[in-house]
């Protein structure tokens, strides 16, 4: 050992003999605090982001099932069922929901929660569909119509009224078998939702112009959203679509939209001409 | 201490605290707050700045635990964010426009502020090495406070201090000369 590194042992020995210095209690006690809280973050984030994933997860299950529920059944579509025979017509069937006496099983009726409101209070003219409650593999499919309809811009709604008019329907079903829309007489111009359901009581079948503009209506107000959208035109304004669709070679979309036109106005008699039109070529 | 919890290396205990033991932070702090206090206390005029930069230096840490990796040891990790917060203090104070690399471009005035208690308890010997600190150049002192205060060898204080190993030697070397010529001058 040198002199020198003697004399380096003694700067070392003499500055670790000084006084020792130590950080002030507050300061320590700040410092362990800032730790512990800057632990803290670290733990939320341990489960909030587990938690977020899986409520990602489920948002985006829930949206597949409920889309697969929407999407229509192609094995429907090409080999749409026959309505049965025995199937009352869907309008009475809902005018006799209203009514105490025979009732209508809830699950059965898709639109029940809207009808048990009384229809002068409605704030909007319904334009729900006319899904028999029968169809059991149908209502889903209505219901969500119905709400993306509910969903339109509210005056869309306000001019539309295209639902049956159960009295009038009742009144059809006794005294004749061409079907009457609940479209507002054709003198009477676009009023308001209370007058239309006063007038519907009234109402006796549409003239021709008043047909033609309840159709109009109901074609601006129901967008065709799918291969069967057609539940709330006019009769013969749907039937002349499915013609159309024979012409353009849509013949399954043509096949779907006439069996539903066949399942909803099952007493429809579509003259010989526009049969020819809308039945599928053999 | 627990003779377990000596055996637990700084690096291991700073891993602990960033998976979120606060019981490790605790032991790692308890190990090294003498030393870089003392260090922050010797290298600036004011205790009370020298305060505010310990635990600166401190806060610093916590902030930056979940990008801590063990590379290399916890010390250099340690007395690289005091030296950093150091050349910005003194960057502060007036010293922007001047290279760090000049050995004796700037001086900055020793610790004057030794707590009372502490500066009766002195000898003579240690008041004239306290002296002979206060007058070192500030880069020669940090080389000489990094080397007694937390055990680092002469490359580690090279890395802390960004500069070459051979900068670093000289620094400490000269630190020492003058140090040892203040206690010889009895």
């Amino acid at each position: 050992m040198t002199d020198e590194d003697k004399r380096d042992e003694l700067v070392t020995a003499t500055y670790r003999g000084l006084p020792e210095e130590a950080s002030p209690p507050e300061i320590d006690a700040a410092v362990l605090a800032a730790a512990r809280q800057g632990i803290a973050p670290a733990h939320r984030r341990n489960w909030t982001v587990p938690v977020s994933l899986a409520a990602v997860l489920v948002l985006a299950v829930g949206l597949t099932v409920r889309m697969e529920h929407e999407r229509p059944d192609v094995a429907t579509m090409e080999v749409p069922p026959p309505p049965a025979k025995s199937e009352p017509v869907p309008k009475v069937q809902r005018n006799s929901s209203a009514q105490p006496s025979a009732p209508t099983p809830p699950e059965a009726r898709p639109g029940a929660p809207r009808e048990a409101a009384p229809r002068h209070a409605e704030p909007a003219p319904s334009i729900a569909p006319m899904a028999p409650p029968q169809m059991s593999r149908e209502p889903d499919r209505r219901q969500d119509r119905a709400k993306a309809q509910a969903e339109a811009p509210k005056e869309k709604r306000s001019n539309v009224q295209v639902a049956p008019n159960p009295a009038a329907d009742a009144a059809r079903s006794s005294s004749s078998n061409v079907p009457s829309l609940a479209a507002p007489p054709a003198s009477a111009p676009r009023a308001d939702v209370q007058e239309r359901s006063a007038s519907r009581e009234e109402q006796a079948p549409l003239t021709a112009p008043a047909r033609a503009t309840a159709a109009t209506t109901a074609k601006s107000a129901a967008p065709d959203t799918g291969l069967v959208a057609n539940s709330q035109e006019a009769p013969d304004v749907w039937l002349e679509r499915i013609a159309v669709m024979r012409t353009q070679g849509r013949q399954i979309e043509a096949d779907v939209n006439l069996a539903e036109f066949r399942r909803i106005y099952p007493k429809f008699n579509i003259p010989a001409q526009m049969r020819e039109r809308i039945e599928r070529p053999r | 201490m627990p003779e377990s919890e000596t055996e637990v290396s700084d690096e291991q205990l700073m891993l602990a605290y960033r998976d979120g033991s606060a019981g490790a932070f605790a032991s790692l702090y308890a190990r090294h707050k003498g030393g870089l206090f003392r260090f922050m206390v010797r290298s600036v005029k004011d205790r009370s700045t020298a305060e505010e930069l310990f635990q600166e230096v401190w806060m610093r840490v916590i902030d930056a635990r979940a990008r801590y990796e063990s590379q290399a040891k916890f010390s250099t990790y340690l007395y690289t964010i005091a030296h950093h917060r150091m050349i910005d203090h003194w960057r502060r104070h007036g010293l922007t426009t001047v290279s760090l690399d000049d050995e004796y471009a700037f001086e900055v005035p020793g610790p004057t502020s030794m707590q009372p208690e502490r500066r009766a308890e002195l000898n003579e010997s240690g008041r004239r090495l306290l002296a002979a600190l206060a007058e070192l150049p500030i880069l020669q002192r940090e080389a000489f406070l990094l080397h007694e205060e937390s055990g680092l060898s002469v490359a580690e204080i090279a890395a802390v201090t960004g500069t070459a190993a051979e900068t670093a030697k000289s620094r400490l070397r000269y630190a020492v000369g003058k140090l040892r010529e203040a206690l010889a001058d009895d």
